[in-house]
């Protein structure tokens, strides 16, 4: 297949490479299936982002495309990108403006059955309780700054502290909820400011909480490792770091700006702005990022327990019987310290993951014991008609990427074409009939997001599992939305 | 003083964000465009009262570094301080080789009287396709937002 003058070589079904040409420092490798490629390369700039990538000083093995791979700012959406802990940058472009934007799954111990007749009421509660749309501001009280110090710091060990949620809802979050080089000292005012009032919020766009019900199940065994079976109730949350982790993009793209310059590295675009991550420059990023990811899963950690409380409350029934319960809770815009193999040597390296989720494989340390035996969930939403699926990482993750998948559909149809064509047409109406219960701040986010707008998820995870660097394990069918 | 027009700006279609190409006669007229362009995106064509003034000076190395900084700082305001632009005055742009500087009276309103109209938020300004140009006697900007 051809890209551009470049010829994109096919090493097998689902796995294409660029070879190395020009700046490039390694390969590209983008998974996907030969006519999903055809889109990638029809519809965007997504592939020119991976030869980017490639070019940044110290990267490792390959500048990674996932399936649902698509443009961004810098990296595209869907990259993933290991540099060297001594030689290498890091960059805010391998992370995202939405730093630790993520999504956790809580099983229910209650069936669709039991509460489809509840939906509308259960639906509305949510909406009510838990902060939405644009402007919202948190269920928490304002912070003062220490202790929005604190948070920062803790991570969601401050939610559990605050008594949203049970303390062992921190083995099942991806670091235990909190990376421990956090430095709130290196988060600028503005960044706080903005974070202050929005602890507890899920923000507009594409976030959301989702009520599920298991639709299919892929592997049996796993899943009820899992605790999942069929017609099972469970909630997906969608959300990240808010306006604090925007602002915290922000500020830094302009400082690692001018250290690209300091340290003489020639990048093919502003938005790749990077510095060594050894410099002052590349630590108060990773420190200040650190402090965001915090952020994000206590904001996570807080709107599940918002949700729990709903469920028990308007169900009117006991935390035994309801069993609310985290599955795992995943980053989808991260760079964390990690140990791979690269060319048969264990390597510290930053690993950048934009718009991917880690994937880690059966018997790995970093995953709780319960998984232990089967590998790390690996949550993928699709849109909110359709259905979004529970994985499990594997080895072959870790050798061929980093330990890394794909983390969503992606969009097909630019947010202003969605909205023209839900003009004229009932969309509250048409989700219904889709046997889904929704609410939104406005009618314009619902036109945005409608499952017309979104690529089939289903098509995205196929290639990983494929692959075999994620295993499908569940289907999740979603009954009742609601979004900013 | 500037005041909104939609003539001077049009919102340009992207995949999953969105963006403006702005207009104007001077980079004063341009800056002041590109900032009602920008609250346009978020809440569409509303008049908003002058209830409440801002002062804004800054100054970048470039002027792309400056427009990004400008907007990002009308941004914060709105996020932050819940103040939402009406119209602006006294606004001067001065472009030096090694600096460029912007500074303006801001007039408007608490954003919060406002939020029914509000369609969507911004991330943040972007870098991303940032671009200046001058044909004749206009000046032109783009600027993508992330959303």
């Amino acid at each position: 297949m051809q890209y551009k003058n470049i010829k994109i070589e096919k090493i097998h079904d689902n796995l294409y490479q660029i070879p190395a040409f020009g700046d490039m420092h390694v390969p590209g490798r983008i998974y996907a299936s030969e006519s999903m490629l055809k889109s990638i390369i029809a519809e965007d700039e997504s592939i020119q982002q991976v030869i980017n990538v490639a070019q940044l000083p110290g990267i490792q093995k390959y500048s990674l495309g996932m399936p649902d791979i698509h443009w961004g700012y810098g990296f595209p959406i869907g990259g993933v990108a290991a540099t060297d802990l001594q030689d290498g940058v890091i960059s805010p472009g391998g992370v995202g403006y939405d730093i630790n934007c993520g999504v956790r799954l809580a099983r229910t111990a209650v069936t669709k059955d039991q509460i489809q007749s509840q939906m509308p009421k259960l639906i509305s509660n949510l909406f009510r309780n838990i902060p939405t749309g644009v402007g919202s501001e948190g269920a928490i009280r304002k912070l003062n700054e220490k202790e929005m110090q604190r948070l920062l710091k803790n991570g969601a060990n401050w939610a559990i502290e605050q008594g949203y949620g049970e303390t062992e809802d921190i083995l099942y979050t991806e670091e235990n909820g909190k990376l421990d080089w956090a430095d709130p000292s290196v988060v600028g005012h503005r960044a706080i400011e903005r974070g202050r009032s929005q602890v507890g919020t899920l923000g507009s766009g594409n976030h959301f909480l989702e009520v599920d019900v298991i639709d299919r199940i892929f592997l049996p065994q796993e899943a009820e490792i899992l605790g999942l079976y069929l017609n099972q109730i469970v909630v997906m949350i969608h959300t990240g770091s808010r306006g604090l982790g925007y602002q915290i993009c922000d500020d830094f793209l302009k400082i690692l700006g001018k250290a690209t310059l300091k340290y003489g590295f020639t990048i093919p675009d502003r938005q790749l702005a990077c510095a060594p991550i050894q410099s002052q420059e590349g630590q108060d990023y990773l420190s200040a990022m650190a402090a965001a990811a915090n952020f994000a899963w206590v904001n996570r950690q807080v709107i599940m327990s918002l949700a729990k409380d709903t469920f028990q409350q308007t169900l009117s029934i006991s935390p035994s019987d309801l069993r609310f319960e985290l599955i795992y809770d995943v980053c989808h815009n991260i760079a964390k310290i990690e140990e791979h193999e690269i060319d048969g040597q264990i390597k510290q390296v930053c690993l950048h993951r934009k718009g991917a989720t880690r994937a880690f494989p059966p018997h790995n340390r970093f995953i709780p014991e319960k998984y232990y035996q089967i590998g790390q969930p690996v949550l993928v939403p699709g849109d909110m008609g359709r259905y979004s699926f529970v994985c499990l990482g594997t080895a072959e993750a870790m050798a061929q990427t980093f330990g890394s998948t794909c983390h969503g559909a992606g969009r097909l149809q630019s947010r202003k074409k969605a909205k023209k064509m839900g003009m004229g047409r009932d969309l509250f109406a048409e989700m219904a009939r889709m046997g889904v219960e929704i609410q939104a701040k406005g009618r314009a986010t619902v036109a945005e997001e409608m499952p017309y707008a979104y690529k089939d998820v289903a098509a995205v995870v196929d290639v990983m599992d494929h692959a075999g660097i994620s295993k499908k394990v569940a289907r999740l069918k979603p009954i009742g939305v609601i979004k900013g | 003083m500037y005041v909104n027009d939609p003539k001077k700006y049009c919102e340009i279609d992207h995949t999953a964000d969105v963006g403006i190409y702005a207009q104007g006669d001077s980079y004063a007229e341009l800056f002041a465009n590109a900032a009602f362009g920008m609250r346009h995106i978020i809440y569409g064509n509303i008049t908003v009262a002058k209830k409440r003034t801002k002062t804004i000076k800054l100054c970048d190395s470039t002027l792309s570094e400056l427009m990004v900084r400008w907007l990002n700082e009308i941004n914060f305001l709105l996020d932050v301080k819940d103040f939402l632009i009406s119209c602006i005055g006294d606004l001067t742009v001065k472009t030096k080789e090694d600096q460029c500087c912007v500074k303006a009276e801001l007039y408007g309103d608490n954003a919060s009287q406002y939020r029914s109209f509000q369609k969507l938020e911004i991330k943040a300004v972007t870098y991303h396709k940032l671009q200046f140009k001058k044909t004749d006697s206009k000046y032109y900007t783009q600027i993508i937002f992330d959303i």
